[in-house]
């Protein structure tokens, strides 16, 4: 996982500093072997995409344009608004970020710039350690924990405190958008923490003291130097966190609720609501109608084609701002 | 003019006082011949249980250069950051004994650490410009860290400290572009610059042209002389030959048996270069070890 | 140098220090209070996440601990559940044996194409392999549910809609093929080109070098993004989920359905009614931790015993 940061944000490993060892035409047994792998991987993952894309035309087909205009989405009655996925993945994906940035960022400082030395270890072991936790223990916590407190305590008091204003309108029953973003939150939190915290960590420390010989406080070095130097890094951090929360499955089918159920478009913290990935999931073990998997497809090309539009906005910044500061 | 009385009436003492040396030397030493800005009392730094350097008393004149050198191990580095407390942020660091900034004791005397630091810069051994920040922000930051804001005496303040630095004429036209993108020596300015925008007392210069090239090893060298004129330098090197060009007072440190640093003398640096009392010194301006 | 003599604007020096300082006095007690305001913050954060996160490894010892005996672990789990006798869910042995034999078949598929596919980027560059690189890297963010769909296309449907364990270990070898890639790529890199030019120089055949020289040095770090791969790999759910199938007895085929610990929890937590069963994921729920731990432990370990080596 951090190797994966390092190599996109780090225009040295991206560059081509290195000497071609490949050109030596003698060894062609060696040579021939690894353009085949290459292209063999390379084949691989085009004739996944390809495959999805495929499978998806009988959905296109079947839906039309009225599959980003539908406000109502109802797979097991053949009705397919996706709209409403498409902002419940947004919403839950939003909202847990807006818990988990924040925090996760200020975790990462605190780590390395507020806590004893002798407690950094062990706190960020945890927090690396919950970084590889699989989702789907998450989604137990959520569903067994978590749930039955919102449900008994904290959907109660919110509705009796803003008379079930929006967004807290409707009967809270704890499964919903507001347990699935806030697990979401803790989902993604130890890695953008932890992610965090190597790249805050990084920051030169012949910076740090060139600020406090100039008479900053500690916090002016943490957001006048720190932060902004390691920017690159800590964007790099969120966009890892955003692709996991928008294509996380499990946890959702299990936090949403809303099996089975026409989706709305959702108004209220309280609702049920589902994702394209939940919704995927939730129907692929039953397909049903004409274009069933067709349709499911069209999702999926959907998911992609937002997780690429986030990683590539991620990589033009980081481009932008390397160029800024290379003319 | 009393500076000079001063000087002359320690020389007259100590000639009457008798024809010994050491006690002519000492009250040179101890006097100096002008006006003092910071004085150094026994002073030691210890990390945990290691002493890195100890028992260091010397004087910093107004409006001079001071040098310190010594072969590495000496302490002389791990001295100077403990001038401007940069030690505060070492676990298990410890500075004793005084060291007074204009009479005021630096960590006893109630000066708040950031204002402390706002008046002894520093410039650092490899150049560290703020990477993200342009030529005019790095030059500006430590006035925006001590709450200056008015945009009138920021222009003003950046471009008297770049011209101070000698780095005016060839930034002028590109205030905008990031700090990083200058040459290393370029850079190095930028840096002192960057503290004498903030308008320092004194200047703590941490081997400043280690990392340069001859070229700009003589710029820096150069510039030296004329900012005595407006900040007081202290100086870590551990080229001889800069100490003899750029400094007016020298200390000499050496690593003792223990392994911990101490200062072995204190004098001019023409005293310390042409005609040291220290049997240690010698040795080491002519070379034999180190 | 002419510094000095440089046309000044009004203000003398000390004018000029003047200002500046009584700034800083004037300004002194304001960034303070500021900073220690930012740096509560900052300790609010951390406990903020500190909260759940441990909450998470309480409720999952605290809960799952009486799960881990050796019945549960041997026996599998039971074939229906009686209304009756609710606690009669019967162990895990079928999600364990079905984990196993997954994963083990995805390791072994993916360890010698992420490896080759690893030499190759690390032998060339240029623009094609540089575009192929970002393509692994992108391949990392995508959603493990399309992997699941890719298989069902590819590899179940012309199968005759058979669910197998074997389709579930291709799905789980696609997860981990770019995330060993890059981490054998990294330990090649970190090889020291001293070493490499050295054999080079001797005329030794590229070939020759990577086995002889790079690949034994790289082998402990290559090991480690393995062990790291594997540890992301063995909790995924979504791939493999409808791919699988069920079993129900310890089944070491791999062309027949397979039960794993991540597919068990989700039809526990998530089709089931009895609240026994629900709450049996917290107890495999901790044994799939503990296995995703020692991993990264094991891996932990291996870094710190080759970097101690060599240092």
């Amino acid at each position: 996982m951090t190797t994966a940061i390092d190599a996109s944000t780090n225009p040295e490993v991206n560059g081509t500093g290195r000497e071609r060892k490949l050109s030596t035409g003698s060894d062609l047994p060696y040579r021939v072997l690894l353009i085949v792998t290459a292209v063999l991987v390379g084949g691989l993952f085009l004739a996944f995409i390809g495959s999805i894309v495929q499978e998806s035309i009988p959905g296109w087909r079947t839906v039309g344009w009225t599959f980003f205009t539908g406000t109502n989405w109802n797979y097991g009655a053949h009705i397919y608004g996706a709209l409403p996925l498409i902002v419940g993945t947004v919403l839950t994906t939003g909202l847990a970020l807006l818990l988990a940035v924040p925090v996760g960022f200020g975790t990462a400082l605190a780590i390395v710039f507020l806590i004893p030395r002798r407690f950094q270890l062990i706190i960020s072991s945890i927090v690396e350690l919950l970084a590889v936790v699989p989702s789907i223990i998450y989604g137990v916590w959520g569903y067994l924990t978590i749930q039955p407190w919102l449900d008994a305590t904290v959907q109660p008091w919110l509705a009796s405190k803003t008379n079930g204003h929006f967004p807290f309108s409707g009967l809270g029953i704890g499964f919903g958008l507001m347990l699935g973003s806030l697990v979401l939150a803790v989902m993604i939190l130890p890695t953008i923490a932890a992610i965090s915290r190597d790249v805050v960590a990084a920051v030169p420390n012949e910076m740090i003291e060139g600020a406090l010989s100039l008479g900053a406080t500690k916090s002016q070095v943490l957001r006048k130097v720190v932060v902004p130097s390691s920017r690159s890094g800590l964007l790099g951090a969120v966009t890892l966190g955003t692709g996991r929360a928008l294509g996380e499955t499990i946890a959702m089918v299990v936090l949403l609720g809303g099996v089975n159920q026409t989706h709305p478009i959702p108004v209220s913290l309280f609702g049920t609501t589902g994702t394209l990935a939940s919704e995927i999931a939730n129907n692929f073990g039953n397909l049903s109608g004409a274009a069933g998997l067709g349709v499911l497809c069209c999702l999926a090309l959907v998911l992609m084609v937002i997780i690429g539009l986030v990683n590539l906005s991620a990589r033009v910044i980081v481009a932008r701002n390397l160029r800024k500061f290379q003319q | 003019m009393e500076i000079t009385e001063q000087g002359n009436e320690a020389s007259k003492q100590a000639q009457q006082a008798a024809d010994s040396i050491p006690s002519m030397v000492e009250a040179i030493a101890d006097k100096g011949p002008q006006t003092s800005i910071m004085s150094l009392r026994d002073v030691a730094v210890t990390f945990g249980s290691k002493v890195a350097v100890r028992d260091v008393s010397f004087d910093v004149g107004k409006n001079r250069v001071t040098s310190m050198i010594g072969p590495s191990g000496s302490g002389k580095t791990t001295l100077l950051r403990a001038l401007n407390r940069l030690h505060d942020l070492t676990k298990g660091a410890k500075v004793t004994g005084s060291i007074t900034l204009d009479d005021t004791d630096i960590y006893n005397g109630g000066i708040p650490t950031t204002l402390l630091r706002s008046r002894i810069g520093m410039v650092f051994q490899r150049p560290n410009p703020f990477p993200t920040m342009s030529i005019y922000e790095n030059v500006a930051s430590g006035l925006r860290f001590n709450g200056v804001k008015k945009k009138s005496i920021i222009d003003d303040a950046v471009e008297h400290s770049l011209k101070a630095a000698a780095l005016w004429d060839a930034v002028e036209n590109r205030l905008k572009v990031a700090g990083g993108t200058l040459s290393g020596g370029e850079q190095q300015r930028l840096c002192i610059a960057r503290a004498l925008a903030v308008e320092p007392e004194i200047l703590l210069m941490d081997e400043p042209t280690s990392a340069l090239d001859p070229v700009s090893t003589q710029h820096i060298e150069d510039l030296m002389s004329s900012l005595k004129e407006i900040v007081t330098i202290i100086i870590v090197t551990h080229n001889m030959q800069q100490a003899a060009r750029v400094s007016d007072d020298c200390a000499f440190l050496l690593m003792g048996d223990d392994r911990a640093g101490e200062l072995i003398e204190f004098a001019t640096t023409e005293k310390i270069f042409t005609d040291p009392s220290d049997k240690r010194t010698l040795d080491y301006i002519q070379g034999r070890f180190g | 140098m002419t510094v000095i003599d440089a046309p000044r604007p009004t203000m003398t020096d000390d004018e000029r220090r003047a200002l500046i300082q009584s700034a800083a006095r004037a300004t002194y007690n304001r960034k303070v209070w500021m900073s220690r305001v930012f740096m509560v913050f900052l300790g609010l954060a951390l406990i903020i996440a500190l909260i759940p996160l441990l909450s998470i490894i309480r409720d999952v010892i605290g809960n799952g601990w009486r799960y881990v005996n050796w019945t549960f672990l041997s026996t599998p789990q039971a074939a229906e559940v009686s209304m009756f006798n609710q606690n009669a869910i019967g162990g895990i042995s079928n999600a364990i044996t079905g984990t196993l034999l997954i994963d083990a078949i995805a390791t072994l598929i993916a360890i010698p194409i992420s490896i080759l596919m690893a030499i190759s980027l690390y032998e060339s560059s240029g623009r094609i392999m540089n575009a192929v690189r970002m393509y692994v890297e992108v391949m990392i963010g995508l959603p493990s549910i399309l992997v699941g769909i890719f298989i069902y296309v590819v590899v179940v449907t012309p199968m005759g809609y058979r669910f197998t364990a074997f389709a579930g270990a291709l799905a789980l070898a696609m997860m981990m093929i770019p995330l060993m890639t890059i981490a054998c790529e990294s330990a090649l890199r970190a090889v020291p080109e001293t070493l490499t030019e050295a054999a080079l120089a001797l005329g030794a055949k590229p070939s020759r070098v990577m086995l002889r020289v790079v690949l034994p040095y790289a082998v402990p770090r290559m090991i480690t993004g393995i062990m790291l791969s594997m540890s992301r790999a063995v909790g995924e759910t979504a791939p493999i989920l409808f791919i699988i199938g069920s079993s129900l007895v310890n089944s070491w085929k791999p062309l027949q359905p397979a039960t794993s610990l991540p597919t068990m929890m989700f039809n526990y937590l998530f089709n089931s009614n009895y609240q026994s069963q629900k709450d049996a994921c917290w107890g495999i729920a901790l044994i799939l931790i503990f296995a995703v731990f020692l991993l990264n432990l094991a891996s932990r370990v291996i870094v710190a015993r080759t970097q101690k080596g060599r240092s």
